[in-house]
């Protein structure tokens, strides 16, 4: 029991932290800004959140890939693609909760938003990538041409989530071209809330960016009977 | 019940956990698979 | 000594086209011939939002025709001569600047043929043909880079396609919005964020490649 404990202990807390946002999520009194939203406005504990945990993924994609040009060693490879993978999860789920989000605040599932398509746009590079690496047989080659691709892709997710957001100008989306932004706005008790979620949520990224890295080990064990 | 605007934020939290739930299952069933295929490797 | 490199790059390359004329055929072609359906098509109900639209959808698939062809011409025993011979650096600017080259004139042809067959719409020239220019830098960087990307894989234009469609997309977005003010009362001034993202975005872009060339020419 003692040997679980230290070595997941890790996974407990992200699982302990996420249930925290969801009850205080719930609990804490909600200021009221923004006209219409209203007490949705929780949603920033699981949808921003699930944003927010994709970029952590991404990010630690482009470490690894960066590692991997300058050591080439495979196994920062292997952790890149899988933390596409996750990231790819995170970020599906954060649009298919943006669209839900949307349809019942505004009444439609989509606006043309620049931060709706920039985000939609910076998913279909990581896709772009899963499909470069799938066309590549050799390891190491798929290796270094995709690493270089995951760099271009994480420029472009800066890009559109970061830049052109603030070029555009008038749109639904809270923080775009020059309205307040949310989350820098934020009440104290929902950093309270916000932040621990992310945390949460990152952790459990990097349990299930654990598992898929161990299931492609095990894969690469069946495929190559020594 | 469906008045408040709190409806949303149940569906989103159960759209996520759901989407996680699917995602652990799926990811379930292909570590399931390898097991056996080690298991049809060993005999 | 990387100046010299390059000049003598490009200059190879234009030699090879105009003896050759492969590539620019096949771009003149494509672009007369898409204009033309347009024309037949929609000559009647254009008004300047669908000009703007169909002139960067057009100018965006013969780019990428234009370009995926920069890696494809040389056999690989002749690469390897070059990788000896030259630095990685020298090799993915010298092909940026051809391709830069060539965009401009595709792009200017486009306008011209566009122009004629479907009406004058541009009313702020300056605005429009600095719009034009950048956005030939740009697709010509982001491209080549891609280009040279997809080159090592097997299955060379779908996955050209796929890989370059996020990468050109903020690249696309600004020029719209620029040349659409160029088509109505924008002025060069009005609209100089946006110019100045452009620039950046090619900066970027072109610094990136400069940096990560020489990783996929190791081959």
């Amino acid at each position: 029991m003692n040997e679980f404990i230290k070595n997941n202990w890790w996974k407990l807390l992200g699982v302990l932290l996420i249930l925290y946002s969801i009850v205080a999520g719930f609990l804490i009194d909600i200021p009221d800004i923004m006209g219409n939203i209203g007490e949705s406005m929780r949603n920033l504990f699981f949808h921003v959140v699930m944003w927010f945990a994709m970029m952590v993924m991404f990010g630690t994609s482009l470490v690894r890939s960066l590692r991997y040009l300058s050591t080439f060693d495979i196994k920062h490879d292997v952790i890149a693609i899988e933390a596409v993978n996750v990231g790819l999860f995170f970020g599906i789920l954060g649009i298919i909760t943006g669209m839900e989000w949307a349809n019942y605040t505004w009444g439609t599932p989509w606006t043309n938003d620049p931060q709706l398509n920039g985000a939609a746009i910076s998913l279909l590079a990581y896709f772009a990538y899963v499909v470069l690496r799938r066309s590549i047989d050799e390891e190491n080659k798929r290796a270094r041409i995709s690493a270089v691709y995951n760099i271009f892709a994480f420029a472009m997710l800066i890009v559109f989530i970061g830049i052109l957001p603030k070029l555009a100008s008038g749109s639904l989306h809270p923080g775009a071209g020059g309205s307040q932004s949310t989350v820098n706005s934020l009440d104290f008790t929902m950093r309270l809330v916000f932040y621990p979620a992310i945390a949460g949520w990152i952790i459990i990224g990097y349990w299930l960016i654990g598992i898929r890295v161990k299931m492609a080990y095990i894969r690469q064990h069946l495929d190559n009977p020594e | 019940m469906i008045e408040s605007k709190m409806f949303v934020v149940i569906i989103v939290l159960s759209t996520v956990l759901l989407g996680l739930a699917v995602y652990l299952f799926w990811l379930d069933r292909r570590v399931t698979k390898m097991e056996k295929e080690i298991k049809n490797n060993q005999k | 000594m990387l100046l010299s490199e390059i000049k003598y790059l490009v200059l190879k390359d234009i030699k090879l086209e105009f003896k050759q004329r492969y590539a620019i055929n096949g771009i003149l072609l494509y672009v007369v011939s898409t204009i033309f359906v347009s024309y037949l098509s929609f000559a009647k109900i254009i008004d300047s939002a669908t000009w703007n639209s169909l002139f960067w959808i057009i100018m965006l698939f013969a780019a990428v025709n234009a370009v995926s062809k920069s890696f494809v011409q040389e056999s690989t025993s002749r690469q390897l001569y070059y990788y000896t011979v030259t630095s990685p650096q020298a090799i993915i600017l010298s092909k940026m600047i051809y391709n830069f080259m060539l965009m401009g004139v595709l792009s200017l042809l486009c306008l011209l043929v566009f122009t004629g067959l479907m009406g004058e719409f541009v009313v702020n020239y300056p605005l429009f043909i600095s719009a034009l220019l950048l956005g030939s830098f740009g697709f010509a960087s982001a491209l080549t880079m891609i280009a040279a990307i997809a080159s090592r894989t097997n299955n060379n234009f779908a996955l050209m396609a796929i890989l370059s469609f996020p990468v050109v997309m903020p690249l696309l977005l600004t020029l719209m919005k620029v040349s659409s003010a160029a088509l109505s009362v924008g002025t060069v001034s009005g609209n100089m964020k946006y110019l100045a993202a452009l620039f950046m975005l090619n900066a970027i872009v072109i610094a990136l490649s400069y940096v990560l060339f020489p990783y996929l020419w190791r081959d």
